[in-house]
């Protein structure tokens, strides 16, 4: 029998929105090559650094004011996918990774082009990749089932019905605004759930798996190599932070589940898979294999 | 020995077969009353004139292990294609019981209102009114 510290545990979270598609206009004016940054008309709190954003072009042009060395492609397209930082000016630079676009180096750009057309365009925010909450210290996931009473008359006792399940809950981490901390790929910045909480147009959704035990690290494939999560989507209901001199800097938030929760678990198996197929198998086991075989019925 | 009667001991049923999942019943007996006062009277007097019968149940919208659906069954006496004929009474037995004592008042009634719906987290329940036709068959309350 075991018992599991919290340090097994950790929160992976994937940006989400609830807006649609935005469409504006790339006037030639909106793009600065020098300083690889370019604007359209938004309302503040549409985008945030490190979003995920999709950029097409309604008229089928090319997006012109990228440059050919920002394409996967290494050429025009009229739509690409990029990460994005945003300034308090609501200039926009793109970038190929999360973490330069939440550092937010001019060097480390998408180079642009100037343009001579205007160039209209939609942008929809994409945010598929799920990162690690940096320096989370502690998380809490409530489900919660409905009972309908269905007692009728001459019953002895009460009759429920199991109804509608909901979740709740909340975490905390050190407050910070770069990712600092990386282990599998780079991680989400507390900051980022102070801004969920104060979204207006694209409102507060987030994606999240909070995991009850992680896989080990030292390469070997046993039992402790098991993952079991929870996976939810989630809205922000309240965010704050606590700011005292003689203590860390720490944000809570608590957030409702919408939608299905899942509780799930990816398991090593403690065999080897065999092939099954038609070909012949030749099986040799020693004293300490461990293959096992089916029985023919 | 004295008796408290609460949920547990009430029934309805239809016909002569115990509706199920039904929540709750009501009973509503009425008297007119004819004023017959005359000049020179100092308090008004009454005769009796016509008693009436009706009430209200409320069923959980539930098919039963033998596919039977006794909201349904009560709910398609008024929410029909055709119209309501003088065939489409219902006897409705309202009862009390007590171990095998029965406290029945049984009527011959117009289903004259259901209504049901759904919502979420909750389950289908059906609300039917009758109007008694006719004497009551048994009163024994």
């Amino acid at each position: 029998m075991s018992v599991y510290l919290g340090s097994y545990g950790l929160v992976e979270l994937r940006r989400s929105s609830d807006a649609a598609e935005k469409t504006s206009v790339v006037n030639p004016g909106d793009v600065n090559v020098s300083r690889r940054r370019f604007s359209f008309d938004f309302e503040s709190g549409f985008l945030h650094n490190g979003d995920q954003i999709e950029i097409r072009s309604t008229n089928g042009a090319d997006l012109a004011f990228v440059d050919t060395s920002g394409w996967i492609v290494n050429a025009l397209q009229s739509a690409g996918h990029w990460y994005i930082n945003v300034d308090e000016l609501g200039g926009i630079r793109l970038y190929d990774t999360f973490d330069k676009a939440v550092e937010g180096l001019q060097s480390q750009a998408i180079v642009l082009t100037s343009i001579a057309t205007d160039i209209p365009i939609s942008v929809r925010i994409v945010n598929i990749i799920p990162r690690i909450l940096a320096q989370c210290t502690y998380f809490e996931l409530n489900t919660s089932r409905e009972a309908v009473d269905i007692t009728a008359l001459g019953d002895e006792f009460r009759s429920q019905y199991s109804s509608l399940i909901s979740g709740s809950g909340n975490f905390r981490a050190y407050w910070e605004y770069l990712p600092s901390y990386a282990k599998q790929t780079a991680a989400e910045s507390a900051n980022y759930l102070l801004q969920l909480a104060i979204r207006t147009e694209v409102g507060s959704k987030f994606g999240a798996k909070f995991y009850l035990k992680v896989g080990s690290e030292d390469g070997t494939k046993t039992t402790i190599d098991d993952e079991i999560w929870y996976e939810i989507d989630g809205i922000v209901t309240q965010a704050g932070v606590n700011f005292s001199p003689d203590s860390a800097v720490e944000i809570s938030a608590d957030f409702v589940t919408t939608g299905p929760i899942r509780l799930l678990a990816k398991t090593v198996p403690s065999d080897k898979v065999l092939q099954e197929n038609a070909d012949d198998i030749r099986l040799e086991q020693d004293a300490s294999a461990s293959l096992l075989q089916e029985d023919i019925v | 020995m004295a008796k408290v009667y609460t949920g547990r001991d009430g029934r309805l049923l239809l016909g002569s077969n115990i509706l199920v999942k039904v929540t709750s019943w009501t009973l509503q007996a009425d008297l007119e009353t004819l004023e017959c006062t005359t000049l020179g009277d100092s308090q008004r007097n009454y005769v009796p004139g016509v008693q009436s019968f009706s009430g209200s149940a409320a069923l959980l919208y539930y098919v039963d292990s033998d596919n039977t659906n006794d909201a349904s069954t009560l709910l398609q006496k008024l929410v029909r294609t055709s119209g309501v004929t003088t065939s489409d009474t219902v006897s409705l037995t309202l009862r009390l019981t007590n171990g095998g004592t029965n406290n029945d008042v049984t009527l011959t009634a117009y289903i004259t209102s259901a209504s049901i719906g759904a919502s979420v987290g909750e389950v289908v329940s059906a609300q039917i009114s009758f109007q008694g036709t006719g004497a009551l068959t048994t009163a024994n309350l």
